[in-house]
This record gives structure tokens, C-alpha cells and sequence, in this order.
């Protein structure tokens, strides 16, 4: 009952003529932050934050939120039709959303990440309505081992998502570590590999080095390519193929759920849990796979998948910053500053104390993910269109986006150069068959493994036990183990397979 | 006389004529915040409160820039070099008063920039869960005599990781491990989570724990009690007599820029931030509104400089 006449007020609130103008004005806004590529949250909220002194908070949260998690929603957009990813999660989208796109089945990709990232976000909305409590108690038992242990499982699992041979997918991962490790050290704060700049003191912006390894390659690798207009041709485009076939959905669905719930569950961690869920969930669907080959060739599950999870983890990452007052990333952090402006502190008592904001925001999340799949769908037809327009004017409009976009991330013209650099190490890479995208989680992950791991380190008194004493991590490194005995074992079925028909594995 | 996009120099008596008739008619286009942090953290919020009604007051848009790096340092160095015209404010914390002696080399000082007005202050607090075996300062230096006891930061060369290292190694004579985290918010979740056994950090990171009961404030390090934690006694009331420590925002313009701006920009900070409204909603918190006109701005910054200096030099940190 108590449950139900919370719901109730949360609908009276999510739903009155304001706030659902703000919920629209957010997702739309958000959308579009989203689908210019490195352009991300934090610089539309912070755009739209003087805008929300003016109106109540439910109304000011309501439309904050909505450009949080309208950009998730947007960034698989330029990672599946461009392969410019702006965020670890799309990323991963632009492994099997590139091929697909290539293959003239863009839309099939945006149609189907839009309904993946419906269900994802639902998911973790019920989790949400239902579980907020226990579940920010959850996630407060994690601790620096803990995390660590997450780390080491999700680098395992990172090094196995590329396709081709696991040893360049491991060394890849290890560049990714050490480019990772650039910048001030957590513990002394002396500066790292940074050469006297100051502008990588606080690590190497992984907007530039994501967008210079997938963008900026790619329209490297293009130049020169003799006569190419358009990948496809123009009657490829016909509003059917735009959308999934029979097949396709029912390859979606097992991924979608399975997305949903390991996208929940990386969520309620705060700050770590939403870069990791993406790529995990494909490293899970992958080995569920009884066809993992066609990963990173255009298959839909590789998109679905990634996509489920990442919208789960954004909206379950509300859960630590609304029940605690624990932001999880900077984004979530200006949220709580535009509450603090509406004289509302936020932490545990916002629950009890203010239930119309509470309640009233998680329905509008129900709203904003209808507004945006109501956005999103017939989008898809002029996105695809992109892809007509011929290279010779598409790419120095790609390049001025990833400029502009890596540009607006810190203010720093120093980081539009390092995207230069990275992308003629993603040509090379490109060229020596070496995959960027288990680099780019090893750059993520990098300084959450190192600073976690040297914070248990101090907690334990240097004792490294602390790692298989504490029930989780001990748990997270057995499947790692695990994973890696597994890969292991088919690596080397492959190899004997390869070695008796005497062809060199792909 | 017009301000043609800050090319023109101008230089001697034409300077001096130029500056009076432009802090006569100042401003006269958008002004730059430019915030030595990301977006959503405590120096942005107060950045973000007081443009908003600067921009009111002085009739120009005062648009906040956030560029974040080596703890504000890359903001400092380039508002350091900007025209000295009023129209590049650089918005920063107590870091740049410590990152004088904590840096081994800055390529500026502070006689690069000229204090404008420091509104906002906060003291440093310490904190422990409800569960933990001490609950007074007293306990938690006996307990960390015997213990191996860990405390968590904002991150390691902050003031609160500065303050409180130099209270247990200078002061207090005990060993404390210090755990930095990547901000306050994961600070504060380590001790929610009993990782550590206590957090040294600002009042408004911490407030709402407090107001919950989430957290126990054990230490406060202001001269008198603080009104959002009353039970929480000042160090000085436990022994450790003067020892004071807060954490501010302040706002800077580029040295050489025109007394009558930077006394117009001072009083626009300061009518912003006694704007009843944003004034209650800062100390609903736990901050500190100081009104303070440029000379005693100016001595403020310079005491600060160099009391850090002394507990940086006391825990021999260095940044190069």
C-alpha cells in the first residue's frame, strides 16, 4: 500500500504539464549531446544547469536526469554509423555496429539499440522502484579489493572480446594499462610519464585517445581509396532493411536480458560500475555464443548486448546517488550541486524527507525512455542517410566533430593534438591487424585497478591476502581464473583444428 | 574608447587613461569564469551560483569555463597569462595556495594573479562510522596508537589529506595510514562502508551524513563549533589549541589588471554571494560566507600561502 500510493504521488509529479515539458526538454537535449560524438553529459548539463535555478527541483532533477541518460541513449548512434565512439560503452558498440553499418544494415543497428536500451533502462528502473535500499547497501560493501578483483575479471574479460588471437588482444590490453598510468600518482601525487605537461597530469583524456583510435584511423585508412563514394548503394536504403527481421529479434532477446541484469548489477557501483558493464556483457554474450566468430563482424548480439547493459547501468547508478548522497561520476555529482542550489541536502533523508522528488524522478524515468524511443525511431531513417553522403565531404566533417568534441571535454586545445597522435597509432595499429578496442578498456581500467589495488594494499597493511580473505573478491578472482582456463582451452581447440587443416586461423 | 578583441597594446600614460575609462564603463563584454575543476564539483557549484548572479548584477554574461587539471594549476597558468582586463576570472580553491610549495616547479607564482575576493570557506572535519571503536578525539588517538588506523581524502596533496597529515604526524604524534581516494564523495562512501576507519574532508561533502546520523563528526577544525554539526566539538576544545583549517573558493584576475576592476569585480562577488538566497543554501551545507574587501582579500590569500606552506613543508610533499 505504502509502495503503491508512492508510485501514485511519483506519477502526479513525473506527469504534471512542467515536468513533462522539462523530462521532453532533457531527453531531446540530451540526444542530441549524445549523438555529437565526445560532446558528453557533463557539458550538457552544465550548459542547462542555470536553467534549473529558475524552476522547482523535482522539475530542475527531472531534466538533468534526462540528458544523463538521453546521452547513453545517443552514443551508440555516431559509434555504429562512424565508429566514433565517445564513451568506453560505445566503444564496444562500435565493434559489431561498424561491420553492421558497412553492411548496409545501420538501421537494423539503431533500431535494435534503441529497443535494447528501452529494456535496460526499465529493467534498472524496477530495480530502482523496488530495491534502492538494499541495494545501496550492496554497493557500499564493495571496497578497494573488491574492485580491484572486478578489474582484473573485467580485463580478463576485455583481452578475450576482439576477434583474431588472444595474445594481441592480452598485449593490447597492457599498452592500454600503461598508457593508463600516465599522470599523477594517487598515493605521493608526483607526475608520470608526462614530459612537463602539465595538461596530462591528471592522465591522458580518454575521449581523445578513443576518438583517435576508432575515428580518426578510420578516415586515415579511407584516404586514398580510389573511386569510393558511399559504402552501399543507395537502394540498400529502402525503409524495410531499415528495420530488424524476424531473426534479428530473436537473436536480440537472450542478450537484452542478460544485458539487464549484468548492466544493474555493475550500475549500483559507483563511478567503476557503468564503464565496465558494457564490455563485460559482450565478453558474456560472446563466450554464451555457440558462434563467438561472428562477433566483431556485424553481429547483432554485439550491439544488443553492450547496449542493454549500458543503459542499465545509467539509470541504476541513481540508486547510490539518490539513496546515499554518493555520486557516482562527476555528471551525478552536478546533479546533487543543483540540489544543493534548491537548499536540498542530498543524502539518505531525501528519501523520507522530500518522497514528491524521489518517487516523482523515477517516474519520470519511466516517461523519459518512452519520449525516447518515441524520439529515436523515426530518427533512424535519417541517420542512416549519413551514410550516403560521400566520403570526400563526410570525413572533414568527422574530423571537425572529433575535434570539436575532444576540444570541449576539458577546454584544451593540448587535447585536440593528442588526438592526432592517436589516431596515426590507430592506423598503425589498424594496419599490424591489432585491435583498439581491448586497448581502450585497459586505458579505463588502468588507474581504477592501480589505485584500488594500492588502497587495499595501504587498508591491509601490505598484506595481499585481503584479496582471497574477502568473500566478493575472492569470488571475482575465481571466475577470472576461470574465464581465462576457458579461453585457454578454446584457444587451443582452435589452434590443433587449425593445425590439422594446416590454414592459418583468421 | 573602445575595446577592440584585447590586440591593441597600449602602453604608459595611454595605459593608465585606457584602464580608468574602461573600469568606468567595465564591462563592457561576456566575462570568462574559468573554473580549475570539472564540472560538479564544490568549486563549480559556488562558481556556478555566484555567475549566475553576477551575470545579473553586472549586466554581462559571465559564462562559467570549466578547465580541469593538476589540481587547478593548468586554469591558474592560463588565466595567468590572459589579458589583463577583468574579463578572464579564474575560480579556484585553497590548492592554489598550497600548490606554491607543494609544486617544484610552477611556471607562475602568485604575484602572477591578484585575489579578488575569497566568499566561500569550509572547515575540515574529522569523521568516523557510528560503529567505529572510537568516538571522540581523544579515543581515536589512543585507538590509532595501538592500531593500525587508515583514514580517507579527497585525494592525496588536497588541504584535508595536508591538515590532517600534519595534525597526526606534527601534532598529534600518531601514525594514521592515509588512503586518498579519486574525490570526496568516494571518501565518504569508504567510510560509510567501514573500509577505512575514518574520513578527513570538508563540512559540505559530509553534511548530509551527519544530518542522517551516517556518520559521526569527531573533530572540527574551525576556532568555534560549526552550526550544522553543534555536538561536534573544535580541536582546540580537545587539546589541540589553535588548530584551524578550512577549505575555500576564491577568485583571481591576472596581475596588472586595473585597481578600480578588481575592486568592481570584488564587490560583484560579494553582492552575489550575500544574496540571501544563495548565502542560506551555501550554509545549509556548512560553509563559511566571508565578506572581505581586496586588501584583506589580498592578505587572506597571502596568510593562507603561507600557513600550507609550513604544513607541506612539515610533511615533505612534493610534487615535480
Amino acid at each position: 500500500m505504502d509502495f503503491l500510493s508512492n508510485v501514485t504521488l511519483g506519477l502526479q509529479v513525473a506527469a504534471s504539464p512542467e515536468n513533462l515539458l522539462f523530462c521532453f526538454l532533457g531527453v531531446l537535449l540530451g540526444t542530441l549531446v549524445g549523438t555529437l560524438p565526445g560532446i558528453g553529459a557533463l557539458a550538457g548539463v552544465s550548459l542547462l544547469l542555470p536553467v534549473t535555478f529558475y524552476v522547482e527541483p523535482t522539475t530542475a532533477l527531472v531534466m538533468l536526469a534526462g540528458i544523463y541518460y538521453g546521452v547513453t541513449y545517443g552514443g551508440s548512434t555516431a559509434a555504429i554509423l562512424l565508429n566514433l565512439p565517445g564513451s568506453s560503452a560505445a566503444a564496444v558498440t562500435c565493434l559489431d555496429g561498424y561491420p553492421m553499418a558497412q553492411q548496409g544494415r545501420a538501421g537494423v543497428a539503431l533500431f535494435m539499440t534503441t529497443i535494447a536500451s528501452f529494456v535496460g533502462g526499465t529493467f534498472a528502473i524496477i530495480l530502482l522502484m523496488v530495491f534502492t535500499p538494499v541495494l545501496a547497501r550492496v554497493g557500499l560493501s564493495f571496497g578497494p579489493a573488491e574492485y580491484a578483483s572486478l578489474v582484473v575479471l573485467g580485463l580478463i574479460a576485455a583481452s578475450t572480446i576482439s576477434s583474431g588471437s588472444p595474445v594481441r588482444g592480452i598485449a593490447m590490453v597492457v599498452l592500454g594499462l600503461l598508457i593508463g598510468t600516465v599522470g599523477s600518482d594517487f598515493e605521493t601525487g608526483r607526475l608520470r610519464f608526462t614530459f612537463g605537461y602539465l595538461e596530462v597530469a591528471e592522465g591522458i583524456s580518454f575521449v581523445a585517445i578513443a576518438m583517435g583510435l576508432f575515428g580518426v584511423s578510420e578516415v586515415l585508412n579511407n584516404i586514398g581509396v580510389a573511386n569510393r563514394t558511399t559504402t552501399v548503394s543507395k537502394d540498400e536504403y529502402s525503409w524495410r532493411k531499415l528495420y530488424p527481421n524476424r531473426e534479428d529479434w530473436r537473436a536480440s532477446w537472450g542478450p537484452m536480458w542478460r544485458g539487464s541484469v549484468l548492466g544493474s548489477a555493475f550500475g549500483i557501483l559507483p563511478g567503476t560500475g557503468a564503464s565496465i558493464a558494457s564490455f563485460i556483457a559482450y565478453a558474456f554474450e560472446k563466450r554464451w555464443s555457440r558462434d563467438p566468430d561472428r562477433f566483431g563482424k556485424g553481429a547483432i548480439e554485439g550491439v544488443v548486448a553492450p547496449e542493454t547493459a549500458n543503459n542499465a547501468a545509467a539509470q541504476a547508478a541513481f540508486i547510490p546517488t539518490l539513496s546515499l548522497g554518493i555520486p557516482g561520476d562527476a555528471v551525478m555529482a552536478l546533479m546533487l550541486g543543483a540540489l544543493i542550489i534548491h537548499g536540498i541536502t542530498p543524502g539518505p533523508q531525501v528519501v523520507t524527507n522530500h518522497p514528491e522528488l524521489f518517487w516523482g524522478l523515477v517516474m519520470s524515468f519511466w516517461i523519459g525512455n518512452i519520449f525516447l524511443v518515441i524520439l529515436h525511431l523515426p530518427l533512424i531513417g535519417v541517420w542512416v542517410r549519413i551514410l550516403l553522403v560521400p566520403y570526400k565531404y563526410l570525413y572533414p566533417s568527422m574530423l571537425f566533430f572529433i575535434c570539436i568534441g575532444v576540444y570541449s571535454v576539458n577546454n584544451s586545445p593540448f587535447d585536440v593534438l593528442l588526438v592526432l597522435l592517436f589516431g596515426m597509432l590507430g592506423y598503425a595499429m589498424l594496419k599490424l591487424d591489432l585491435p583498439a578496442a581491448p586497448l581502450l578498456l585497459g586505458v579505463v581500467l588502468s588507474p581504477i585497478l592501480e589505485n584500488n589495488l594500492r588502497r587495499a594494499m595501504l587498508i591491509s597493511s601490505g598484506d595481499p591476502m585481503t584479496f582471497v580473505e574477502r568473500p566478493i573478491s575472492a569470488g571475482f578472482l575465481v571466475a577470472a581464473v576461470l574465464v581465462l582456463l576457458m579461453s585457454l582451452r578454446s584457444f587451443r581447440r582452435n589452434k590443433r583444428l587449425a593445425d590439422g587443416l594446416s590454414v592459418e586461423p583468421d | 574608447m573602445k575595446k577592440t578583441f584585447g590586440v591593441a597594446v597600449t602602453i604608459g600614460a595611454a595605459a593608465f587613461a585606457a584602464g580608468t575609462v574602461q573600469a568606468q564603463t567595465f564591462p563592457e563584454q561576456r566575462i570568462s569564469m574559468v573554473v580549475g575543476y570539472s564540472a560538479g564539483g564544490f568549486a563549480d557549484t559556488v562558481a556556478r551560483i555566484i555567475a549566475e548572479r553576477m551575470s545579473n548584477s553586472l549586466g554581462q554574461p559571465v559564462v562559467v569555463e570549466n578547465q580541469p587539471g593538476a589540481a587547478s594549476n593548468v586554469a591558474a597558468l592560463s588565466v595567468s597569462r590572459a589579458d589583463a582586463d577583468g574579463y578572464t576570472i579564474l575560480a579556484t580553491t585553497t590548492s592554489v595556495a598550497i600548490n606554491q610549495t607543494l609544486y617544484g616547479s610552477l611556471e607562475y607564482s602568485m604575484d602572477d594573479l591578484i585575489a579578488v575576493a575569497v566568499p566561500v570557506a569550509a572547515p575540515e572535519v574529522l569523521a568516523v562510522h557510528p560503529e567505529f571503536p572510537a568516538q571522540t578525539l581523544g579515543d581515536f588517538l589512543a585507538y590509532a596508537g595501538d592500531n593500525a588506523v587508515t583514514y580517507a581524502t579527497a585525494g592525496v596533496g588536497s588541504g584535508s589529506h595536508i591538515a590532517a597529515g600534519y595534525f597526526y604526524s606534527e601534532l598529534a604524534g600518531v601514525n594514521a595510514i592515509h588512503v586518498p581516494f579519486g574525490g570526496g564523495a568516494p571518501a565518504v562512501g569508504a567510510v560509510l562502508g567501514q573500509q577505512v576507519g575514518a574520513t578527513a574532508i570538508t563540512i559540505p561533502g559530509i553534511a548530509s551524513q551527519f544530518e542522517s546520523g551516517g556518520l559521526n563528526c569527531i573533530a572540527v577544525a574551525a576556532p568555534e563549533r560549526v552550526a550544522i554539526a553543534p555536538d561536534c566539538p573544535t580541536y582546540s576544545e580537545a587539546g589541540f589549541d589553535g588548530f584551524v583549517a578550512q577549505s575555500w573558493v576564491g577568485f583571481f584576475v591576472p596581475s596588472g589588471t586595473d585597481a578600480a576592476i578588481v575592486a568592481a569585480l570584488n564587490a560583484a562577488v560579494n553582492e552575489a554571494i550575500v544574496d540571501p538566497v544563495a548565502a542560506e543554501r551555501l550554509a545549509t551545507i556548512g560553509n563559511t560566507i566571508q565578506i572581505l574587501d581586496v586588501a584583506e582579500t589580498d592578505a587572506f590569500v597571502r596568510g593562507e600561502v603561507s600557513s600550507w606552506a609550513e604544513r607541506v613543508q612539515a610533511l615533505d610533499l612534493r610534487v615535480d
